[in-house]
């Protein structure tokens, strides 16, 4: 038997011939890059030289279009060549971190699979020397300890066995050390990664990915894929090594980036996720927030409230009663029940909505309002509300178009008779003409061009017109109290959030939007902030799209949600197969930190954590706030002093986190971290509850969990969110008396 | 290009130098362009370009560029 120093040699000396292709191979593509840039450059030249800089006429153009072939063929060469330099940098500091070695069934010998970054393949024996962690035969380091296993290859199953599984530790370019693995082993591994220091950016989990991850990250059977995970459990990281995944996979399916779009809860955390793609080789993806879509969908001169600030306001709401209305009209806007309301409301638009007009022109009514309207009713169902309505317009200008020939000398005439037009009496007749057909145009644009802000108002100021699409829908038993609280609220020159929701998708019911029409693969996060209403439109707007969809129905705010949220999406969506998958390890806390923080969920909500042991949360009182500050400033500095480097102090609302950084900025070194700020989360720093969802951060300090800050069902969901962005450490603060949602606490 | 000969046509029009317009050059009574000028100006364009503008069409331009843009979408038609 080998010992470890004889295996360490073996495995360096492996390791070296590995590190000396790859510098071959990245001489060869530097080499490659130089030429390809030079003949790129050479291209651009000629085309300089020997054509004409502009293009206005049709024989320029074809002169032009000679150099497009070379040129977009040498764009592209730059590109693959820079590509592949970009990869085997990366590899040059960590050529791989696993080895398989397994015997497919009939074979006699076991390969040696090495999997990295990406794949390392000589061209002169077609060798392999390093796999793509997200090639097929990668996936039995993921899913398989040794002994029996099997990996999905295009070609079908292939079943063999594994007999060693080793990982390596190579860092910077250094081999440090390798273990061969078993189940413990590979935990000890998995807790030694996860203890060290969180950064503002998140990283890569390629070398831990667990097997239920990775079932998730390479499943392409389902058109929904769907996971609930709790807090910690690694559902962004999932999405984004999914989304590699699905760069990598297939050959004619295979997605491009601009296939690709990823729904994020804030920009903060945009910002967050922004270096894992790069770091596993590929180019980032189009990250973009709701809000942004709304923007597109509504007319530029609409203006709503944001999301973030919906939220804030329901926070910072110390009223009961009007916090409640607040929340009764949103969830009664956003929900199944308004969304049907919104569809039969859209159908009966042209025959009991659109205000259709008598169009006269030459002193006579060429067509009834009566006729336009059938016209409309008559036309084919497939063509979308605007399209009919376009062909409408179309239809009667062709009309006044034909009528404009005998209309015109009439006004040509009148021109010649006017004493104050003798000789420009022909202009002037033109201007005329001008005149009233601007006039005749403003009057068919108001019943052929749809405002859907103003139709989605109609809706409320006609008495009764909501409630009369309601027959057979479950309402909330207030809803005439919501609809009077809405009147008010629409009167004003800035939307409501729900209300931008509902304009929007009514909007959609209208019109066709074709901007997302190419995306295929759609990534939500955080599913659990979104309402139907919101499924509904990213139904609409992406009509070719499949959707991976991850969510933690315990991380709500200000609304609760349980797994039936789940449900409703497929039915929104409905997929020709959905997955559900529930993943309930956190590999984020310590254990002391997820024990603490699962006393805000139902006692039933199972869990598991990595058994990585830490501190004993403390929850800290003081007798007023100068003591409060004074004990927060310590367990910050303290937590400095054990090497901490990201201190966050979680506040329950923006308000309250800018008065305490105001009363901190000159007692010690800390930073505010605000919606529409960079991310930096380095340091000591002070951030809403509701900023910090889906980040993570060392030592986590949550301020103020008095009883007058925390007494709901809500409340405690913040809690939940606030205690696991914590990764080592946990303290919570309170002045007066404690929320009496903590253990043993009574609301 | 369209544009420029827009710009040729509406300078001679108003009697401003062709150096002065440009693609923003408005088309509004605050600039002292007058509706018979916008009238003259697409009766000039129809001629030079044998196409016809339809007159309800003639209170969306806001610019002499919107001009060039409608007049080439015309020829491409």
């Amino acid at each position: 038997m080998e010992n470890y120093e004889q295996k360490f040699s073996k495995e360096l000396n492996h390791y070296n011939e590995i590190l000396a292709i790859i510098h071959e191979q990245l001489n060869a593509a530097e080499n490659d890059n130089a030429k390809n840039l030079k003949a790129l450059q050479q291209t651009n030249r000629e085309m300089w030289e020997n054509a004409s800089h502009s293009t206005d006429d049709f024989d320029r153009a074809v002169e032009l279009s000679q150099f497009y072939q070379p040129l977009a063929s040498n764009i592209h060469a730059v590109e693959s060549s820079t590509e592949r330099m970009r990869l085997l940098k990366l590899m040059l500091k960590s050529a791989y971190f696993a080895r398989i070695d397994f015997c497919a069934k009939g074979q006699k010998q076991y390969g040696e699979i090495y999997i990295g970054r990406g794949t390392l393949m000589k061209d002169v024996d077609q060798r392999i020397h390093i796999y793509d962690w997200r090639s097929p035969i990668a996936s039995l380091f993921y899913r398989f300890e040794t002994g029996d296993a099997f990996y999905d290859a295009p070609s079908g199953r292939i079943a063999g066995n594994i007999g060693l599984k080793r990982q390596y530790e190579i860092k910077k370019g250094v081999f440090e050390y390798f273990f061969d693995a078993d189940v413990q082993i590979a935990d000890e591994f998995l807790r030694k990664m996860l203890s060290g220091n969180t950064s503002s950016k998140m990283k890569t989990i390629v070398e831990t990915i667990q097997k239920d991850q990775d079932i998730a990250i390479r499943d392409i059977t389902h058109d929904l894929l769907m996971v609930q995970g709790i807090a910690g459990s690694g559902k962004t990281s999932i999405a984004l090594h999914r989304v590699a995944y699905l760069k990598y996979q297939g050959l004619s399916n295979r997605l491009k980036s601009s296939d690709i779009i990823i729904l994020s809860p804030n920009t903060l955390f945009e910002q967050y996720i922004s270096n894992v793609l790069p770091e596993l080789g590929e180019d980032e993806v189009k990250s973009i927030v709701f809000d942004d879509m709304m923007k597109n969908i509504l007319a530029d001169k609409i203006t709503f409230q944001t999301r973030h600030n919906q939220i804030e306001t329901l926070i910072t709401c110390t009223v009961p009663a009007e916090k409640a209305l607040i929340k009764q009209s949103i969830e009664f806007k956003t929900s199944g029940a308004f969304i049907e309301i919104l569809k039969r409301y859209a159908c009966s638009l042209p025959a009991s909505h659109i205000n259709f007009r008598d169009v006269k022109y030459d002193g006579k009514t060429v067509f009834t309002s009566q006729y336009l309207k059938d016209k409309v009713l008559q036309m084919s169902g497939e063509m979308s509300l605007a399209v009919k309505l376009y062909h409408l317009r179309h239809f009667i200008f062709e009309e006044i178009h034909e009528m404009r020939k005998a209309r015109m000398p009439i006004l040509v005439q009148q021109a010649r008779e006017d004493p104050e037009h003798p000789f420009d009496w022909e202009e002037y007749a033109r201007a005329l003409s001008i005149e009233e057909c601007t006039q005749l145009a403003k009057e068919i644009d108001s019943f052929t061009k749809l405002d859907s802000v103003a139709l989605y108002k109609k809706l409320y100021s006609n008495d009764g017109l909501l409630l009369s699409l309601s027959d057979e829908l479950a309402l909330p038993d207030n809803v005439a109290e919501i609809l009077h609280y809405s009147q008010g609220l629409l009167t004003g020159s800035i939307l409501q959030n729900e209300d931008a929701l509902a304009a929007s998708y009514l909007q959609l019911l209208i019109e066709t939007n074709d901007t997302y029409k190419q995306i295929r693969q759609v990534v939500v996060d955080e599913a659990q902030d979104y309402y139907s209403i919101h499924f509904e439109i990213l139904k609409h707007l992406f009509p070719n799209a499949r959707y991976t969809i991850l969510g933690d129905i315990n991380q709500t705010i200000e609304k609760q949600e349980n797994m039936m949220l789940y449900d409703r999406i497929t039915e929104i969506m409905q997929p020709v197969s959905a997955s559900l998958m529930t993943m309930n390890k956190s590999f984020r806390c310590t254990k002391e930190i997820l024990s603490f923080s699962m006393q805000f969920l139902d006692s039933n909500t199972s869990f598991e954590s990595l058994n990585r042991s830490g501190d004993t949360p403390q929850v800290i009182d003081a007798a007023d706030n100068d003591l409060l500050d004074l004990k927060l400033m310590e367990e910050a500095i303290y937590s400095e002093n054990q090497g901490y480097q990201s201190i966050a102090i979680i506040c329950k609302d923006e308000q309250e986190t800018e008065i305490l950084y105001n009363r901190l900025k000159d007692k010690i070194n800390t930073h505010l971290v605000c919606a529409g700020d960079s991310l930096n989360t380095s340091g000591v720093f002070l951030i809403p509850i509701t900023m910090s969802k889906g980040l993570e951060f060392d030592s986590v300090l949550v301020y103020g969990v008095g009883k007058e800050h925390y007494y709901t069902n809500d409340d405690k969901k913040l809690l939940y969110i606030a205690s696991t962005r914590a990764l080592h450490r946990l303290n919570l603060f309170y002045t007066g008396e404690k929320s009496p949602l903590f253990r043993g606490g009574r609301i | 290009m369209t544009l420029d000969i827009v710009i040729s046509l509406f300078s001679e029009i108003i009697s401003v130098p062709e150096d002065d317009l440009s693609g923003r050059t408005l088309l509004t009574p605050e600039y002292d362009v007058g509706v018979l000028d916008v009238a003259k100006l697409m009766i000039e364009i129809e001629k030079r370009f044998e196409v016809t503008i339809y007159d309800e069409d003639v209170h969306k331009f806001r610019t002499l560029k919107d001009v060039a843009e409608y007049v080439d979408a015309l020829i491409e038609e």
